[in-house]
């Protein structure tokens, strides 16, 4: 049977959902991990033909590994919808599968300090300069942003109004992960979205703009997603412009990826971009808005199809993340049936289990659940979405 | 003089639970959450495997107290009221959350039991959760 081969997945969410768009497709997924959570939750999915567990997901490891798979399985793709993975398996899918995938490309977009070299004079980069382990002063102005070049889901972003907190947050960084650079950039201001693109043969597809709900404290986080169905067309033209000379510099030509992106008094800025649909519910609200499971229509295009990237419907959809005040461990959780028979409801989440540690947001890690809604106007969706979320309780033991 | 082994586990019981209530006290520099003066505890009957239960409230506790036991280990029971984790009374030893002293007292022969089960001292008055929600 023909088969693709996933590196690396969550156990829900955007990459989750690629093994039953797999199936669809009429592919055996072959599951190739290093989370042993997957082999206890094995019978969570039953469309996945085959997890292979691995000690170690080096390159030599996972080359060895789908060499010998490739013996008894066709191979026809190998695909990562998860950091950092995504650039080795289009290597990979390149070398055995014969595709045609911009690995540079990809490679550049899952290291953000490579992306903003690459795009150093695009006029959508921000002030930025590279914070060595020297430890040398910023020269740019406060506040700025500091982030890891391989930072994640909002893991080792800071916002740094001084010099203080610069030093804190360096040694912080320093502890938990030692990098050889950190990034700093400028803060912009500016309502905040994300761009699900498809680039076909050199012409980048916008599939979706999400604009982000963000709280921002000491790190920044995400609390709620909106698709966004109209836009200002000189607005939209000017981020078509942008993202289409993006992927141009970048040398995107053949692939998926994601750009956040603020619209600033001096026009679209680009946040940071990442070689990869966005995780948690955006397959699932992009396939609720337009009828594009984006999952699946990428399978295609690194399987070789033409990817079906029109719309079948337009609907607002908005997700309401829950975060925590309190820390505690987690006695029980209440009210997800009430909060389902909320008119317009069409997704609930709720991540923590019973006896864990739960307490108030440093990292998107630290949003406990959502709550998805459809409405006929974004602010039904909104309402729907947020009164929902309301109705979910948590119990806390402090701690 | 009765005597048998429970009433022996009894009086160790009652000697435990008087040092715990007098390790509280008299600090000055440290401070302790919370005063402990009770170790709860549930009996068993010999000729069954369901635990001792006494009437409380419109329902049944299994937990108890103890406040006197004389020589001939005839104890005094304080009824322990269970409450689960949103402080309504407990139906089922899974719910247990929390237990609450009360007034309400049973006389009994502690030989006439056969096993005795120690439960945590934090359960007494262990405060109910916090209820967070969305804001």
């Amino acid at each position: 049977m023909k088969a693709i081969v996933f590196i690396g997945s969550s156990t829900s969410g955007s990459s989750a959902e690629a093994f039953s768009a797999a199936a669809q497709l009429g592919y055996a997924a072959i599951l190739l991990t290093d989370r042993k959570t997957f082999l206890r939750v094995k019978e969570k999915f039953p469309e996945i033909a085959d997890i292979v567990f691995m000690e170690s997901m080096d390159e030599e490891s996972v080359r060895k590994e789908i060499d010998r798979l490739a013996a008894f399985h066709h191979i026809q793709a190998i695909i990562s919808f998860v950091d950092p993975y995504v650039s080795l398996a289009a290597k990979l899918s390149n070398a055995f599968c014969n595709s045609a995938l911009s690995v540079d490309a990809l490679s550049i977009m899952g290291d953000k300090l490579l992306t903003r070299n690459a795009l150093r004079n695009h006029p959508a980069t921000c002030e930025f300069e590279v914070i060595d382990q020297n430890h040398n002063k910023p020269v740019i102005n406060y506040p700025f942003i500091l982030k890891s070049p391989i930072s994640n889901g909002s893991k080792d972003v800071y916002f740094i109004e001084n010099e203080k907190e610069f030093d804190i947050a360096l040694c912080k960084m320093n502890k938990r992960l030692p990098q050889p650079s950190w990034i700093a950039e400028e803060f912009i201001e500016g309502p905040q979205y994300m761009i699900e693109i498809v680039v076909v043969e050199t012409i980048p597809i916008i599939v979706a703009i999400i604009q982000q709900e963000i709280i921002k404290d000491y790190t920044f986080i995400v609390t709620a997603y909106e698709v966004v169905m109209q836009m200002d067309e000189m607005i939209y033209r000017e981020l078509w412009q942008t993202i289409h000379s993006i992927v141009e510099e970048i040398g995107l030509q053949h692939g998926a990826c994601h750009l956040e992106v603020r619209y600033s008094s001096k026009g679209w800025k680009l946040i940071e971009m990442n070689p990869r649909i966005a995780g948690g519910a955006m397959n699932r609200m992009i396939t609720e808005a337009f009828g594009i499971n984006l999952v699946k229509e990428t399978i295609k295009l690194y399987l070789g199809e033409e990817p079906d990237l029109l719309r079948k419907n337009s609907r607002y959809v908005y997700t309401s993340f829950i975060t925590l005040n309190n820390f505690g461990y987690l006695v029980d959780i209440e009210g997800i049936d009430v909060a389902y028979s909320v008119p317009g409801i069409i997704d609930i989440a709720v991540k923590p289990k019973i006896g864990s540690i739960v307490m108030p947001p440093i990292s998107m890690g630290q949003r406990y659940g959502y709550t998805m809604a459809v409405g006929e106007t974004s602010e039904m969706a909104k309402e729907r979405a947020e009164s929902s979320a309301r109705l979910i309780k948590f119990y806390l033991e402090p701690i | 003089m009765k005597n048998c082994c429970i009433c022996e586990e009894m009086k160790v019981l009652w000697k435990e639970q008087k040092m715990l209530a007098e390790f509280c006290k008299g600090f000055r520099f440290v401070h302790l959450p919370k005063m402990k003066d009770t170790i709860p505890f549930m009996l068993q009957s010999s000729d069954e495997h369901v635990p001792f239960t006494a009437i409380i409230d419109g329902g049944t506790t299994s937990y108890f107290r103890l406040e006197k036991l004389d020589d001939n280990c005839r104890a005094q029971l304080t009824l322990l009221k269970p409450i689960d984790f949103k402080g309504r009374l407990a139906v089922t030893p899974e719910d247990l959350y929390a237990l609450k002293k009360t007034s309400l007292c049973i006389h009994v022969e502690i030989c006439s039991f056969c096993a005795i089960t120690p439960l945590s001292i934090d359960l007494i008055d262990r405060p109910l959760p916090i209820i967070e929600s969305k804001m």
